[in-house]
């Protein structure tokens, strides 16, 4: 019967809505709104299988946070503990194939290599199971959660970024690992891929500065070069290479970038540029800013300048 | 539920008719003379489009069984109504959903037009300005290109506003070009240019454009191997060889400023039949799982910053100070 009555009721609206009746625009808008209102908190029902035990579920206002909400957070893409940690792995054995394909590296020196990296990524774990443990005492309190936010923010960019940059045991320790001639080598190509990814910079910024204002040719390839001769590459390898470089350009007197443009696109330009002005203390606390402006030696504008 | 999916579908339908077509329904509002042709034109890819949902629900309609109840044809919704209703026994989730793929509402393109005229206009002034810089036209000159662009501009920003309509309503495809608001305003710039200056001017500016595409293309390549680099650590001969790879197997989607922006983060799609043959077993390993072809940040339109462009200044006639 319900099977029936049902069928009658899904054919008779759409004749209804053939004649456009006045009755049948409420029919309609509570059918659609039943259904689709009904279909996300179908979804929310919880299953009885899925309900996280009350132990690990801490009600924080109207939110509940468990461990595992953690461990997304912190992952992400990599799911789980062990999911980072196969990722960490794989990237150590790609830094590992970088480094003995340019150094021709030793039994010993693979092997001490090796054991600094799975440092780095002990000292990975070791934040995070520090922050964990912050995280557990905190998720009922909404207040200390604001700061466990913040701490948590690094912990993902350097699983996102790679933990072998720079700032790793690995890189620290590889001059005391390798040969002067092995180290010379490594950084002669660090030195090569930091300045292609520079580059890769430069020009994007050419190009987000063109989408308010097109350039001709010739002024694109003199602002490229110009860019490439003023600017310098982050300290770390990441996805911040156009801030640096914007704040970079920011900072410069407009008395070396002014005479590029013309009057209109100078407008158009430099209003650009005032937008980066303010990032050094964000960029500087990311340890993203090359060694010079990190050390506050860029030349600063003078007022004139400015005018 | 199939039944109650189709209720549902019906009223969408109904509402769509109603709240949300707008446009499709000021048919008797278009004053008549030019200004009625200058609308038809502006209207031109509504048009089309509605023409291409005509077809599909004309060609997805079942023989009538018997006489129903029908809607007078006014809508490109009314006759999708009357598909359904026709189709009640047929497959009409079939007929309405592949109809409406193929026009996005138009409530949601003219909340787009009207998103972004305002930077399409200051795009289009910038875009005059850089003609004016390449071509050096005489003021008269210049005038006579910038009056004859208005309708121009309204048929780019009409464009524009149905590719990102359609993006907007689910439609998008992860391997589909991405709207580009400068180029529909540079090529309108090139008709106008080519009807106004001299030859020799038209191929100026025609070489700018060029050299920007390049510059552009550039720009892509670049940015998407340096990204594959920072998840791969490649040597200096595989980043030539996928150079050349990316090159050959260019793809409009990749033209998205706002992914490039990421440094690496996210990928569009990629040639991976080629690009793993390059790499070793661990860099494989690593490129495999990256994420690619899912995401979508938004039009260019959106980085513009909408930077106040003022009047251009003429010292004497054709001549730029």
């Amino acid at each position: 019967m319900e099977r029936a009555g049902s069928e009658k009721m899904s054919v008779t609206p759409c004749q209804a809505s053939a004649k456009l009746t006045p009755s049948a625009s409420s029919l309609f808008c509570g059918l659609l709104a039943a259904f689709v209102l009904a279909a996300p908190a179908q979804a929310q029902q919880p299953d009885d299988e899925d309900v996280p035990q009350a132990a690990a579920a801490v009600v924080v206002g109207q939110q509940q946070f468990t461990d595992e909400n953690f461990d997304q957070w912190i992952f992400q893409n990599n799911g789980n503990f062990s999911g980072a940690r196969q990722h960490l792995d794989v990237l150590l054995a790609l830094q590992m194939e970088d480094i003995d394909r340019v150094c021709k590296l030793t039994d010993a020196q693979k092997k001490k290599l090796l054991l600094t990296g799975r440092g780095d990524i002990k000292r990975f774990f070791d934040l995070y199971e520090n922050l964990k443990k912050k995280f557990q005492l905190a998720k009922n309190d909404q207040q200390k959660m604001q700061k466990i936010w913040q701490e948590m923010s690094p912990l993902q960019i350097m699983l996102q970024t790679g933990l072998f940059n720079e700032d790793s045991l690995l890189f620290k320790s590889l001059h005391n690992t390798i040969t002067s001639e092995q180290f010379q080598h490594y950084q002669a190509l660090a030195r090569e891929r930091r300045a292609f990814h520079h580059r890769a910079s430069i020009e994007l910024v050419v190009n987000m500065l063109e989408l308010n204002m097109p350039l001709r040719a010739a002024q694109r390839r003199e602002l490229v070069t110009l860019l490439s001769n003023v600017t310098k590459p982050p300290r770390k390898s990441g996805q911040y290479g156009y801030y640096v470089l914007m704040f970079q350009l920011a900072q410069l007197p407009a008395g070396k970038l002014q005479p590029l443009f013309d009057d209109a696109q100078w407008k158009a330009v430099s209003g650009q540029f005032n937008q980066f002005k303010g990032m050094r203390q964000w960029l500087k606390q990311s340890g993203q800013l090359p060694e010079e402006e990190d050390d506050d030696k860029i030349e600063a504008p003078t007022a004139a300048q400015e005018r | 539920m199939r039944k109650a999916m189709l209720v549902c579908l019906a009223g969408a339908i109904w509402l769509l008719s109603f709240g949300f077509a707008g446009p499709f329904n000021q048919a008797p509002d278009i004053p008549p003379g030019k200004a009625k042709a200058e609308k038809a034109k502006s209207d031109a890819p509504l048009v089309k489009a509605q023409a291409k949902l005509e077809k599909v629900v004309e060609k997805k309609k079942p023989a009538p069984v018997k006489a129903k109840a029908k809607v007078e044809s006014k809508t490109p919704v009314a006759d999708l109504l009357n598909a359904v209703v026709e189709g009640v026994i047929g497959d009409v989730a079939n007929v309405a959903v592949g109809a409406a793929r193929m026009a996005p509402a138009a409530a949601m393109v003219q909340q787009v037009e009207q998103q972004y005229a305002a930077r399409f206009r200051q795009l289009y002034r910038s875009e005059m300005h850089f003609m004016r810089i390449v071509c050096q036209p005489t003021r008269q000159q210049y005038e006579k290109i910038l009056a004859a662009g208005d309708p121009e501009v309204k048929a780019s920003i009409k464009k524009f506003a149905l590719m990102t309509a359609e993006q907007r309503q689910g439609r998008f495809r992860a391997d589909a070009p991405q709207p580009d608001s400068r180029k529909l305003i540079a090529r309108a710039i090139t008709n106008l240019v080519k009807v106004h200056l001299s030859s020799e001017q038209a191929a100026r500016y025609e070489k700018e454009l060029d050299e920007r595409d390049v510059a552009r293309r550039r720009v892509v390549l670049l940015n998407l191997l340096s990204g594959i680099d920072k998840k791969v650590v490649l040597t200096a001969e595989q980043r030539d060889k996928l150079q050349e790879i990316l090159d050959k197997n260019w793809h409009d989607s990749w033209n998205q400023t706002q992914l490039l922006m990421q440094g690496g983060q996210f990928f569009p799609v990629m040639p991976d039949d080629k690009i793993l043959p390059v790499l070793t077993d661990t860099q494989k390993n690593v490129w495999r799982k990256v994420q690619k072809g899912n995401v979508f940040f938004g039009s260019d339109l959106d980085m513009f910053q909408g930077i106040e462009m003022e009047d251009e200044v003429w010292s004497e006639p054709g001549a730029k100070k």
